[in-house]
Formats: structure tokens, C-alpha cells, sequence
């Protein structure tokens, strides 16, 4: 160290943040990566914004545009003519009151043919629409104020937005899709090693901190619980519907993301153990430190010891733990939703995007391709994060 | 010996067993005895030296002293009160009073503080002063120690091993104890640093009067520091005397061969020096009378028999020796 900068550096104490911070940002695999998944993330966030600008759904499909290319046009609208109905009998309905009688008037109908639909504003307009390319009746429509009737009965032919990316074999928008699906695996990945590390911090600092028979039992339980080959068992966890188990039924949210929240609670009760041992392994090795002994013949108080001292040094390699368990956890929830036993359709997720890519492997590759990819990237980003954050708040490693 | 007016720390058949248990429902099996029926006294402003292999005990003992951990059985008598009949609250107050230095200056500092902050981290526990007289100490405290105060909001890793026991020691002299625990402070340390450190010790010790117990397993970095020596074996004491009485006329079997086993500058062969042969039997299951006898050059036949009691020898009252060749 020259004299200048040991006067340079008298002012102030660098937080151990900004520290950390300064580390993390050499490390350029681990900037690449946390930027990647800041970006997805963003992405996801806003997944409904996307869908109105790429003016396609996540969920609907399409029979006559199945496996289109990227880019290519969908041939002709699929309107259905139900839905589209139903749409404009919800949104207008003290405007149909009349309907009956203004297209009596009109003469577009036969009073026989109204009375036939009963005077129900929705049977006249089915009707109305099976008459729509006789000769004369768009004329009649048009001329005899029924103008504001005039777009449900002949809707706009334009043709439908392409899909950048294609379509799948439903004709789905592949690329709202993958976004949706973004936000189920960043959802479940995140959840799950947050979820997962508390657990494991919870039961780790209790056996490290008490040790004798209480360590001895739950080191117990988590060892029996890695021993468990994993797959094998999730499957089987996965195959059970939680609903109908008679005490744990009603806890589970019932309807769309059901599957979500059970993905969820089966992942984080096996992935826990690693971390509980990590922090058992922190404490124990923290608590016979010598500063913590230091501290101790100071006289320091326990919650002294344990904010100043142990905690620190505990929840730092949790922290990387946490992010290294994310990819793993995305992995978990794609390998089970790609057996049809994680995310159900029609919830998209990158895993049960793949199902039924794999079948089709040669014909559209891209459907494999594109959420294969985007597993592998999340996961090798949340790798390199956490190798970077381990690097970074690790004091030893810090150089100067 | 007796405690006199001017005796600071008296330790008195101090036993500290760690408990070794086995299984499911960890039953106790067995002791490990790593101090067993230890005592000596230590006057204001010396410094006691203890010495003896790794694993013989010394930091347990040291630790016991400023109860880190609670004895097993005896007492450590310090200013005159007892240790063990204070209250939290007391106790908590008087430790204060008492510091511990250690070994290893990696593990010593918390990596996560400024050093700063870690060595007014004794004036925090104790609320001693407003923050700015706090922050003032600390500063001095930091030049009394020979760093220079502009490092101090730096984190330990920023610092050698030498400069880490420097802060160690300021830390430990922050509440300026009377008594500090040196646990092989200077071991870690390559042989020139080790010099300034005890010479930096040495000086605080004049200047605030300190008292020391200092450990190490190296009699040469013992015979330059202390001023009276104890030699542990296995958990007991098995020789003690002024340093210059133990050194000129050790009479233990085993003091004699550590004091042989002291290199001697300039002589870079080994010639004649016999080392000592065999392990050092385990704390779980010593030998049967004297603990030292399965490695004994000179052994007799009570020395597998008895234990031999640490006795003064007969013509001076301050050396004293557990050694059944000195036993009438
Ligand atoms: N916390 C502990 N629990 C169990 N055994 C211990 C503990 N600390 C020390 N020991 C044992 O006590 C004996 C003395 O150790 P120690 O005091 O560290 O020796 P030294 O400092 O002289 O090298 C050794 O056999 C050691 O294994
Ligand atoms: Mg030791």
C-alpha cells in the first residue's frame, strides 16, 4: 500500500455491500447472466402488456393454424361465431331490447321466423347471421338503422396478426407462450429455493444452535430425505391429486394455478436439505470461530452474537445457495411438467411446451428448440450468478 | 502456593472435562480430561508462561480461565473473587477485567466488520463512553498498537498476519483488563514478526501494568517472555518454577527433554539431541500413574503405580515438580 492511498481511503468505511457489489460486477459471466434474467424477468412481469401488442393470447387456439412458421400469416380469421355472439350480447345489452322489433320493421325477417326465436335478442341474431349473404339483406342492414348491428353480423375479414414465432400444434402463439411460460418457471424457480432455503435455514439453525439429540434427529430426517432418489419420487408425489387427501385438500387454491401451487409445495419440501445443512454446517463452524469467542469473553449478549456475528456469516453462503437452487428448481418443474405431471395445460411452461414438441421433433423443431434453449439459458444464468455472488461475498476472495 | 496480596488470578484444582457420547440417544461413554486437577497463582503484572505439546491442554485452560468454558470442577479465583459465585450480571461486569488474545489471526477478526468496528466492538458491549470519546479511544488504541489509524475503516482481509494480532491486541486492550489470555499468539506468525509482537506485548504490559498467561508450545518463545513457567502433560501441570530456576535446573523427565529439544541458533545439525519417542497418550484414557511414564527415559517402578503430586522441591518453595524422583 503507497502513502497516497492509505490517505485516499482515511474518510470513510466502505459498506460491506458496495464491497460486494464492486466483486460482483468483475465477475462477467455472472453480470451477463443476472442481466439475462433481469430481462426475462421484465418480460414476464409484463406478459399481458405483450399480449395486447403482439395482439395474440397465450390460450387460444386455433384449428386451422396449427404449426404455422414464424411469420407466416394465419390463412383466414377463425371467428367463432359464438364467441364473438356472446361478446357483443354481453357488452350491448340495452341496445337489443328492441332488436326484435326493428327487424321486423326492417323486413329482413318474417314475423314467423322471430316468433320461432322466441323474441331472444341472441336466436334472432343467429338467425339473422345464417341469412347474412342472401341477396339484399346487407343492404337492408345497412339502410334500416341497424348499422350499430353491422359489425357482429359481418365481421372485419382482416387477416390475423402473424405469429413471429409460429404456432404450435393447436395453433397457439408460440412466442406469448414462451412468455407465459417465463413467468411460471421464473415463478416456481424463485418460490421454490426461497421458499426451500428459509426451511432449510429454519431447521439448520435449530439443529446447528441446539445440537445434541435435537441436531441428531433432524440431521436425521434430512439425510433419510437426500437419500430419497428424487425423480422417481416427485412423479409419484405429482401423480396424487392434493384435493382429494382428506386433511391437506382444502389448503390447496383450487381452479387454474392449482398446479402451480402444488409444483410448488412438492419442490420446496424436497429441496430444503441441502440448505439445511449448509447452515447447520455454517453454525456449527461460526459458533466455535474465534471472534465469536472473542465476542463472547467480551461479555456480549446473545442477540449481539447471533445479529453481529453469526447471522452474517450463515446467510451469506445461504444467499448463494438460494441462487444456485433456482436453476435447479427450474429443471425439477420442467422435467415434471414435461411428463404431464407438473404445470397442467393450458397454463403454458417451458416443461409441457416440450411434451408435445418431442413428438414432433422433425416436422417443427423450433417448438423443442425454442423452450429448450430458454431453460438451459436460465439455468446456466442462475449458475453463473451464483458463482459470481459466491465469489463476491466471500471476504477472502476479496482483493485489492 | 499461597495467594498473596498482590496474587491476581488463583486457579485452584481446576478439572475440565469434555464429555464424549455416543449414538442415538448420546449417551455418556466417556471424559475426555483435557485439564484434570490443575492449580497455580499468578502475580499482578507478570506473566505466567504455560507450554506443553498440542493437545496437552493449554487452550482449554486458558479458555476455562475467562470462562468460555464452565470448569468441571475447582475454582478460578480472580481480584480476589470467585468466578463461580457471581451472578450473570457480576460476572458479565468482570469480564471487563479479562481479555483473551488467540491463535489463529484469520479466524480471530470477523471478516464482515471494519476493523474499526471490531475493535470498539468491547466498548459497544460495555457502553463505555459517548461515540465520539469511543471513536477517539479507538483511534489511539490503534497507533498504541503501531497501525496507522487511517486504516481503520478497512476490512481485515486488507491486513497480514502480524497486522491481524495487532488488532487483536487492541482489541483486547481496549477496556484496559488487568489480565489477558494469550493462546499462542505469536504461532501463526512468521519468526520476525514474532519478535515485534511480543516486544509490543512487553511494552503494553509496562505501560498499563497488564498481567499475562501465555501459551505456547514453544519453550524458546516462553523462555524470552515469561517470568514463571508451568509445563502441562496431558492435562496436568507437571513442572513449575521462575523461568530462570526452570530453565538453568529442570527436573521433570519431560521439561528436561523439551529444553533439549530447543534449537540452538547457529547449530545446524541435530547432533546428540534425543527427541522425545512415542505418541502422546489420549485425554479419554490416560495411563495409569504418572501420565508421562510410556515415554519416560528414567522411569521407576511407582511411576506406573502412583500419580505423583506436584510437590515443592526441598530446598526452594517456589519450584515445584510432579515427579516421583523428587518425592523424598
Ligand atoms: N470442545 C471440545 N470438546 C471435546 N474435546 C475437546 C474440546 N476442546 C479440546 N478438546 C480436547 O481436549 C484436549 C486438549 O485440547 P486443547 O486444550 O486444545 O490442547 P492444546 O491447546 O494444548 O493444544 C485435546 O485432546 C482435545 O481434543
Ligand atoms: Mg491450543
Amino acid at each position: 500500500m503507497s502513502e497516497e492511498e492509505l490517505q485516499s481511503s482515511e474518510s470513510q468505511a466502505q459498506p460491506m455491500w458496495r464491497i460486494v457489489l464492486v466483486q460482483f460486477l468483475e465477475h462477467k459471466a455472472g453480470v451477463v447472466g443476472i442481466g439475462l434474467i433481469a430481462a426475462l424477468a421484465l418480460i414476464a412481469l409484463f406478459a399481458p402488456v405483450f399480449s395486447m401488442i403482439l395482439g395474440q393470447e397465450p390460450n387460444i387456439s386455433s384449428i386451422q393454424n396449427r404449426y404455422l412458421a414464424p411469420f407466416e400469416k394465419p390463412a383466414t380469421v377463425a371467428v367463432d361465431m359464438e364467441i364473438e355472439v356472446e361478446n357483443f350480447i354481453e357488452e350491448n345489452e340495452d341496445t337489443l331490447e328492441g332488436l326484435a322489433d326493428r327487424i321486423l320493421k326492417s323486413d329482413i325477417l318474417s314475423s314467423s321466423e322471430v316468433r320461432e326465436a322466441g323474441g331472444d335478442p341472441e336466436e334472432v341474431l343467429f338467425i339473422l347471421m345464417e341469412k347474412r349473404n342472401e341477396e339484399g339483406v346487407r343492404e337492408k342492414v345497412s339502410n334500416n338503422d341497424l348499422s350499430d348491428f353491422e359489425s357482429v353480423i359481418y365481421p372485419p375479414k382482416t387477416a390475423g396478426r402473424p405469429h413471429i414465432l409460429g404456432t404450435d400444434e393447436v395453433g397457439r402463439d408460440i412466442l406469448i407462450r414462451l412468455i407465459y411460460g417465463t413467468r411460471i418457471s421464473l415463478t416456481v424457480g424463485l418460490a421454490v429455493a426461497i421458499l426451500s432455503g428459509l426451511i432449510g435455514l429454519l431447521i439448520g439453525s435449530l439443529a446447528g444452535y441446539y445440537g445434541g439429540v435435537w441436531d441428531g434427529m433432524l440431521m436425521r430426517v434430512t439425510d433419510s430425505m437426500l437419500a430419497l432418489p428424487l425423480i422417481p419420487v416427485l412423479i409419484i408425489l405429482a401423480a396424487i391429486d392434493f384435493n382429494s387427501l382428506p386433511l391437506i385438500g382444502g389448503f390447496f387454491i383450487g381452479g387454474s394455478s392449482e398446479s402451480v401451487a402444488k409444483i410448488i409445495v412438492i419442490l420446496c419440501s424436497f429441496s430444503w436439505m441441502t440448505a439445511a445443512r449448509l447452515v447447520r454446517g455454517s453454525v456449527l463452524t461460526v459458533r466455535n470461530r474465534e471472534y465469536v469467542l472473542a465476542a463472547k469473553t467480551m461479555g456480549a449478549r446473545d442477540f449481539r452474537m447471533i445479529i453481529q456475528h453469526i447471522t452474517p456469516n450463515v446467510v451469506a453462503p445461504l444467499l448463494v445457495a438460494i441462487t444456485l437452487g433456482v436453476g435447479n428448481a427450474i429443471l425439477f418443474e420442467s422435467a415434471l411438467s414435461f411428463l404431464g405431471l407438473g404445470i397442467q395445460p393450458p397454463i403454458a411452461s417451458w416443461g409441457n411446451m416440450l411434451t408435445n414438441a418431442q413428438e414432433l421433433i422433425h416436422e417443427a423443431p423450433l417448438l423443442a428448440i425454442l423452450p429448450g434453449s430458454l431453460i438451459f439459458i436460465v439455468v446456466i444464468c442462475f449458475n453463473f450468478v451464483g458463482d459470481a455472488l459466491q465469489g463476491a461475498i466471500d471476504p477472502k476472495s476479496i482483493k485489492r | 502456593m499461597s495467594a498473596n496480596t498482590d496474587t491476581i488470578l488463583d486457579v485452584a484444582s481446576l478439572k475440565k472435562y469434555f464429555p464424549v457420547r455416543r449414538g442415538l440417544l448420546l449417551r455418556h461413554v466417556a471424559d475426555v480430561k483435557a485439564v484434570d486437577d490443575v492449580s497455580f497463582s499468578v502475580r499482578k503484572g507478570e506473566t505466567l508462561g504455560l507450554v506443553g505439546e498440542s493437545g496437552c491442554g493449554k487452550s482449554t485452560l486458558g479458555r476455562t480461565i475467562v470462562r468460555l468454558y464452565d470448569p468441571t470442577d475447582g475454582s478460578i479465583h480472580f481480584k480476589g473473587e470467585n468466578l463461580d459465585a457471581l451472578d450473570r450480571s457480576d460476572l458479565r461486569e468482570l469480564r471487563k477485567d479479562f481479555q483473551m488474545i488467540f491463535q489463529d489471526p484469520y479466524s480471530s477478526l470477523n471478516p464482515r466488520m471494519t476493523v474499526a468496528s471490531i475493535v470498539q466492538e468491547p466498548l459497544d458491549i460495555h457502553n463505555v463512553g459517548t461515540a465520539a470519546e469511543r471513536k477517539e479511544w479507538v483511534r489511539e488504541l490503534f497507533t498504541k498498537v503501531g497501525l496507522k489509524p487511517e486504516t481503520m475503516n478497512r476490512y481485515p482481509h486488507e491486513f497480514s498476519g502480524g497486522q491481524r494480532q495487532r488488532i487483536s491486541i487492541a482489541r483486547a486492550i481496549a477496556l484496559k483488563p488487568a489480565l489477558i489470555v494469550a493462546d499462542e499468539p505469536v504461532s501463526a506468525l512468521d519468526v520476525s514478526i514474532q519478535a515485534q509482537i511480543l516486544n509490543l506485548l512487553r511494552n503494553l504490559q509496562k505501560e498499563m501494568g497488564i498481567t499475562y498467561v501465555f501459551i505456547s508450545h514453544d519453550l524458546s518463545v516462553i523462555e524470552h517472555f515469561c517470568d514463571e513457567v508451568a509445563v502441562m502433560y496431558l492435562g496436568k501441570i507437571v513442572e513449575i518454577a521462575p523461568r530462570e530456576e526452570l530453565f538453568a535446573n529442570p527436573k521433570h523427565p519431560y521439561t528436561q527433554a523439551l529444553i533439549r529439544a530447543i534449537p540452538v541458533p547457529g547449530d545446524g545439525k541435530k547432533t546428540n539431541r534425543e527427541t522425545l519417542e512415542g505418541e502422546v497418550p489420549s485425554p479419554i484414557n490416560p495411563p495409569s500413574g504418572c501420565p508421562f511414564h510410556p515415554r519416560c527415559p528414567v522411569k521407576i517402578e511407582d511411576c506406573s503405580q502412583r500419580v505423583p503430586a506436584l510437590l515443592p522441591l526441598n530446598n526452594t518453595t517456589n519450584h515445584q515438580v510432579s515427579c516421583h524422583l523428587y518425592s523424598n
